[in-house]
């Protein structure tokens, strides 16, 4: 028989007193994992969708609403710019300017953004591979890897796309020309994979398009031709091959791409994403500054736009954090008085154990052991349900943020989550610890 | 064996208590009578190690008892101590068995479950091996406290006022128990009472005043 047994029995043998310790140091320490988890996830996601970009450029609002539209198909545009304004910044021999990809946005499919860029995006996120190829005509498009498997994608599959930027059936364009998915492209890890891509021009063409009922009967619904698919069962989805992507072949595409609208300056895009050649130009650092003083256009640096949004949202949850904490000294404060009253119902138990040839110290670890088994127990049960709520959660949040979340992961400050829970359970044990440690044998056995 | 000589105890505050020199051999019992407030339980408390004498010696075997402090007083109470108490205790949380196991433990011994079985079996009280002993009778807890004051096979076995809380039958059965126990044990009986009853059960006596 371990101490540490006996520690066990003794908290089992009350288990509605345990239980109670235990669910709220696990709330706490769930809540707290949960936190933990989100805010890295939070910083990684936003971190990881900087892309290298170093300015957005678009019409004049505000520039956190610029980035989280441009940058991760979160907000509303701020408007559209002309293409005649924003014709200088995508001239390829721009002395600044490393590279310019320009976005027209303003339709979706299944609640998934299509975003019309120039072919570069694709080197912008670092997308390394696709299946099929990259899109090069009108109504063409290339689809992330999560809208794939989310709207169960395949090559050669057609769809009309919605209106808007939010899944509404009743603005669906049933008419004219189909969208046709030519590549689906490996995970980024980016918002790359939460977007459907096509040409810049093929956004215009849609909303070009009049209304004509006869084309209806043209193209069929995704639906339809899958169910006519399964129905026959000859059309099979064949997979094709991973390629690595040519960024020489993405560059001559995106030329053209940028010359059929330097061609047609009385066109509008919704925004433009800048590198820079150097960001320690003394020209380029002041280049945010010149535009938004001497052009009618705004740009917006996402490093600081995204360090405002942190800090905004770090305060959110650094109040929640506090939340944890003060339930975390509730549950210490439970385990005090938990071990403390049910001291007091032992002592002559102690005493006891003293006469069969205890020493104090073996007490002491007794009650220690107690606190030890209540806080790892709601610590176990406290980090498991917190990364379970991640992962729940993060089904939801990945709507919201365009990208993705995962329960099922280790992040460093877990480790002194363990650590200070350890702490508290310990600091919590200790007083009653060294009360049952001087439990003294004749009076408490005299006393009966 | 056991031997005491001007055994004093001094509370706080107040006078010396003064307790008659006692001696006995292997195998041996002895009686401790008196009526309340003569110092019984501060006695049995003396010779059992939870108490520090203020004068005079206490020897057990070889040992003097009263120069051990700290963990060797612990480690010899445990070893060679057993004592039954008035009313019986046990930790709440531990089956019957357990609570034997335990008190190997606590001398430092290994875990023997079969001898902690065995002991149960000759008091009549295994079948309620894996009972939690609160759910057992009085006169059931009252053997086990005998078998866990047995189990480390003491030297000495002190009896607290072990009958006064049983009828005239269940009396001479629990002293006659403890007797035959102790001596299968080669142990030494102490029992401290002030039961008149007992009396005549016990050769040995020594009078508290």
């Amino acid at each position: 028989m371990n101490i540490f047994t006996l520690s066990w029995k003794n908290i089992t043998a009350k288990p509605l007193n345990t239980m109670m310790s235990v669910l709220l140091f696990a709330l706490s320490i769930g809540l707290i994992t949960f936190l933990t988890l989100l805010n890295d996830q939070l910083k990684k996601g936003l971190d990881n969708n900087l892309a290298g970009i170093d300015l957005v450029l678009g019409a004049k609002g505000s520039p956190l609403q610029l980035i989280l539209n441009s940058m991760y198909h979160i907000d509303a545009p701020t408007g559209n710019i002309s293409l005649e304004e924003a014709r200088p910044f995508l001239n390829p021999k721009h002395p600044l300017l490393s590279g310019a990809v320009p976005l027209s946005l303003g339709d979706s499919y299944g609640a998934y953004r299509i975003v019309g860029a120039a072919q570069t995006i694709l080197t912008f996120y670092n997308a390394s591979d696709i299946e099929g190829r990259p899109y090069k005509e009108d109504f063409e498009v290339v689809v992330g890897s999560i809208v794939a498997k989310k709207l169960h994608l395949h090559i050669d599959d057609t769809f009309y796309s919605t209106h808007g930027l939010e899944d509404n059936p009743d603005l669906a364009h049933d008419h004219g020309t189909p969208f046709r998915v030519v590549g689906i492209l490996s995970a980024t890890g980016t918002v790359l994979d939460q977007l459907l891509l096509c040409t810049p021009q093929t956004v215009w063409k849609v909303h070009d398009h009049p209304a004509d009922s006869t084309a209806v009967e043209e193209g069929h619904k995704k639906e339809d031709h899958e169910s006519h698919a399964h129905a026959t069962g000859n059309h099979v989805h064949t997979s094709m091959p991973m390629v690595a992507i040519d960024s020489v072949e993405i560059q001559i595409l995106a030329d053209s791409v940028m010359a059929a609208l330097s061609a047609q300056p009385e066109k509008e895009i919704t925004s433009i994403l800048l590198k820079f050649k150097s960001r320690t130009n003394f020209q380029a650092l002041n280049l945010l500054r010149n535009i938004n003083l001497n052009t009618g256009l705004m740009a917006a640096s996402p490093a600081i736009e995204i360090n405002r949004l942190y800090a905004m949202m770090g305060s959110g949850t650094e109040a929640l954090r506090y939340v944890a904490m003060l339930i975390a000294m509730v549950a210490a404060i439970s385990i005090f008085i938990s071990l403390y009253t049910s001291l007091k119902e032992r002592r002559y138990e102690m005493a006891l154990m003293r006469v069969n040839g205890a020493s104090p110290g073996m007490l002491f670890r007794m009650i220690i052991g107690e606190g030890l088994w209540i806080t790892m127990l709601g610590l176990v049960l406290g980090m498991i349900s917190g990364h379970i709520g991640m992962q729940l959660a993060g089904s939801i949040l990945e709507r919201g943020y365009k990208y993705q979340f995962t329960g099922f992961t280790w992040v460093g400050e877990e480790w002194y989550i363990l650590v200070g829970a350890v702490a508290v359970g310990l600091l919590a044990a200790i007083l009653p610890a060294i009360q049952g440690a001087r439990t003294d044998i004749h009076k408490t056995l005299a006393e009966g | 064996m056991i031997q005491t000589k001007n055994l004093a105890y001094t509370y706080p505050g107040e006078l010396p208590i003064r307790f008659p020199d006692i001696s006995c051999q292997v195998n041996e019992h002895a009686l401790i009578l008196g009526p309340s407030g003569t110092g019984k339980t501060t006695l049995l408390h003396l010779l059992g190690g939870l108490l520090t004498p203020s004068e005079g010696s206490i020897t057990i075997g070889q040992t003097n008892v009263d120069q051990l402090k700290g963990f060797a007083l612990d480690k010899f109470r445990g070893e060679n101590i057993g004592i039954v108490f008035q009313k019986p205790h046990f930790i709440r949380s531990l089956t019957a068995v357990e609570n034997l196991l335990l008190t190997q433990t606590l001398a430092g011994h290994k875990n023997d479950k079969a001898h902690a079985l065995s002991l149960m079996d000759r008091l009549s009280i295994a079948g309620k091996a894996n009972s939690l002993t609160y759910t057992m009778s009085i006169g059931e807890q009252q053997r086990l406290a005998i078998a866990r004051a047995l189990i480390n096979k003491p030297a000495i076995i002190l009896a607290d006022e072990p009958s006064s809380a049983l009828d005239d039958q269940n009396c001479t059965f629990m002293i006659s128990l403890l007797q035959q126990v102790a001596t299968e044990e080669n142990a030494n009986l102490i029992v401290v009472t002030h039961d008149s009853r007992i009396k005549n059960m016990i050769d040995k006596k020594i009078n508290l005043s």
